[in-house]
């Protein structure tokens, strides 16, 4: 069984598909189980949803701390 | 003057060499200063590396092959110059260990009934700030692989790193994302 540690080291390369068989079941079985990772990969893939929309998006002017 | 429309539909054409006429090219613009201002955080640096990317794009059109959308490969263009304007001004390699993220702005927490799309556009919102909080390669690799769907192999000559560090920056650029959205009670 992995430990959170070792899943959400894996977790964003879990999202683009870049793990190999055993262990995206491994990952899988552990998130269905976890309190802790299962969170975290629905807000890392919302995350990266959210990044593949920008595209799309005209970018809104930086802070005013950043100028 | 701030480009006035989004380009992306007529940027994800895929235009042969011959095609790309200066017209075509400045359809781009949009996309190209977006994704600059979002890379280095400065409107007028922003304009200027996108007019760089203009010259290169129409000295070397010919080099387009169309295997990639003519808005990934102007894209990968303008990355390089980005990177290579970190270069220059740091005078050592990209910063690749950022300082400790600040506390975000306060953002008014969604009220009861808002719509989702109000909540997304908050989200979006924190995101783009949260942007200049990365590193400067990891924000570089968040915006190639992730906002424009870059190829990694493309996006890892654009950024002059081996696989493995992509993956790496890509992890840590996109749970720093999440983590702000966390905080932000997103």
């Amino acid at each position: 069984m992995l430990g959170c540690d070792e899943v959400q080291r894996d977790l964003s390369d879990y999202l683009d598909g870049r793990v190999g068989f055993w262990r995206r079941l491994a990952i899988r079985m552990h998130v269905a189980m976890c309190d802790r990772c299962g969170p975290i990969l629905r807000s890392l893939r919302r995350t990266v949803d959210l990044l593949r929309a920008m595209r799309d998006e005209p970018a809104a002017a930086p802070g005013p701390e950043e100028e | 003057m701030r480009p006035a429309a989004h380009g992306a539909s007529i940027a994800a054409r895929v235009a042969p060499a011959a095609t790309i006429t200066d017209e075509v090219v400045r359809s781009v613009e949009p996309v190209l200063y977006g994704f600059a201002m979002r890379a280095v955080r400065s409107d007028a640096l922003a304009r200027d590396l996108v007019q760089e990317t203009f010259v290169a794009v129409l000295e070397g059109r010919s080099s387009f092959d169309g295997r990639s959308t003519l808005r990934t490969w102007m894209v990968g263009i303008l990355g390089r110059k980005i990177v290579d304007h970190y270069r220059r001004t740091r005078r050592e390699v990209l910063t690749d260990i950022p300082p400790e993220p600040e506390p975000l702005d306060a953002f008014a927490p969604p009220g009861s009934g808002t719509e989702a799309r109000v909540d997304r556009k908050a989200a979006l919102r924190v995101i783009e700030q949260s942007l200049g909080r990365l590193s400067e390669l990891e924000r570089m690799a968040v915006l190639l692989c992730d906002v424009e769907q870059m190829d990694r192999a493309a996006a890892c000559e654009v950024l002059g790193v081996e696989a493995v560090h992509l993956r790496v920056l890509l992890h840590r650029g996109r749970h720093r994302l999440r983590k702000a959205l966390e905080d932000a009670g997103m």
